[in-house]
């Protein structure tokens, strides 16, 4: 990347992720992501009854979290931009498209990971209480955070297709979700009566949840890192294309 | 106007082609990053530990092992248990095929999906694995390992999810 294309990317990024924190937005979205996180791991995961010195039952909740979190901070992107005019004024600015795609997600991806940065006091209990494997929650925090991205990839592209949020918002919560079940019946039967077994196969593979929980073993596999970079990739190009297409609207 | 609706036939094909490019991708980079992983776990559960490897160097004779996962009977199963243990098979076949690498020639491991009512269904039986009902309309999953030598055959273990340490 050469040095102005990535100034400028730096430029949306820092306008971007100032703007969260100049409305409630990042405040709510980290109190309750704090307290979410909180009571699944506490109450539902029953972290203490299982007695335990593992996080499983605090990263195991996180995808569901992000199915309705994630999609609350993309589907802001870009359809806010359109409805309000903004976007004009965006794209009109000596950026090219991939600067400014990539310097929004960027911005939306380092506040998801700040929100997930400060679930430390969590790791720090686990270590207090016991002698966990801190191997194993590096590897699930960052697996957490890569699907995170995915997620927010996915909200980035929905968020273009429309000027209303509330429809955005909707879109990528079903969207995630089938992508988050797309190993599990539910989905492959739809696809499993007509398609062949290779094509199921295939789609079966692109499950959030069987990547995830394939890092969150403790094993960082080359397989699922480049997974969730490429759907990240793909989901962004494919919001710089809508974009484009959109434009006259 | 026709430019118009041209352009964004053209960038919906492109999409199209990348989505289709994705998966491919994807599919591409599962056979071509096999092996490449770091275990982050402590005691390095999911690594051939250095006693393994000390057994499969010290192999005398030829051995044949047999994993036997039924495939195709997990495909069709409505129990999302048997998604994970599609997930989880692959694993097991590439830490076998690794041990299968390390062990001098002398370990040989094949792959079995015993259709129902086969003769590698009841050749499995025979060999003392045994079976889950998650098949559609009760019919037997299997997922173990198998072993022989020259002299006789035995059924060394059926192989759960999530017991990794070797």
């Amino acid at each position: 990347m050469s040095g102005s294309s990535f100034n400028g990317t730096l430029a949306v990024f820092k306008r971007e992720f100032a703007s969260y924190f100049a409305t409630p937005v990042a405040y709510v979205f980290i109190v309750i992501f704090l307290l979410l996180a909180g009571v699944f791991t506490f109450y539902i995961g029953q972290f203490y009854e299982r007695g335990q010195a593992d996080l499983f039952p605090f990263f195991n909740f996180h995808p569901w979290l992000y199915l309705f979190l994630v999609p609350a901070v993309a589907m802001r992107l870009w359809s806010e931009e359109r409805k309000s005019g903004t976007i004009e004024l965006l794209l009109t600015l000596p950026l090219t498209m991939w600067q400014a795609v990539l310097g929004k997600f960027l911005a939306a991806w380092a506040f998801i990971g700040i929100a997930l940065a400060l679930t430390f006091p969590v790791w720090i209990t686990v270590n207090y209480l016991g002698a966990p494997d801190n191997g194993v929650i590096f590897a699930c925090y960052l697996g957490s955070f890569l699907m995170a991205g995915a997620f927010l990839a996915i909200g980035s592209c929905l968020s273009a297709c429309t000027r209303n949020q509330v429809v955005a918002f909707i879109l990528t919560v079903v969207v995630c979700f089938l992508f988050l079940l797309a190993g599990f019946p539910l989905v492959l039967n739809f696809f499993s009566a007509w398609a062949p077994q290779e094509l199921v196969d295939a789609i079966s593979g692109l499950s959030f949840l069987q990547h995830f929980a394939a890092i969150a073993k403790g094993v960082i596999d080359m397989r699922d890192i480049v997974y969730f970079l490429l759907a990240i990739a793909f989901w962004l190009y494919a919001s710089a294309v809508v974009i484009d297409l959109k434009k006259a609207d | 106007m026709t430019t118009q609706s041209n352009r964004k036939l053209f960038s919906l094909g492109a999409l199209a082609v990348l989505a289709v490019l994705f998966v491919a991708v994807i599919l591409i980079s599962n056979t071509l990053l096999r092996g490449a992983r770091v275990d982050l776990t402590q005691n390095h559960l999911y690594t051939l530990s250095q006693g393994t490897k000390n057994i499969l160097a010290s192999i005398d004779e030829p051995l044949h092992f047999t994993l036997y996962f039924s495939d195709k009977a997990a495909a069709e199963s409505a129990q999302p248990e048997a998604a994970a243990l599609r997930a989880y098979a692959p694993r097991v076949r590439e830490m076998l095929a690794e041990m299968s690498a390390r062990a001098g020639g002398k370990l040989r491991v094949d792959t079995i999906d015993p259709l129902p009512f086969s003769e590698e269904e009841d050749r499995a039986t025979s060999l003392g694995l045994q079976a889950l009902p998650w098949g559609q309309g009760g019919t037997s999953i299997f997922l173990g390992l198998a072993g022989t030598n020259s002299t006789k055959g035995k059924s060394l273990m059926p192989i759960q999810i999530g017991r990794c340490k070797t």
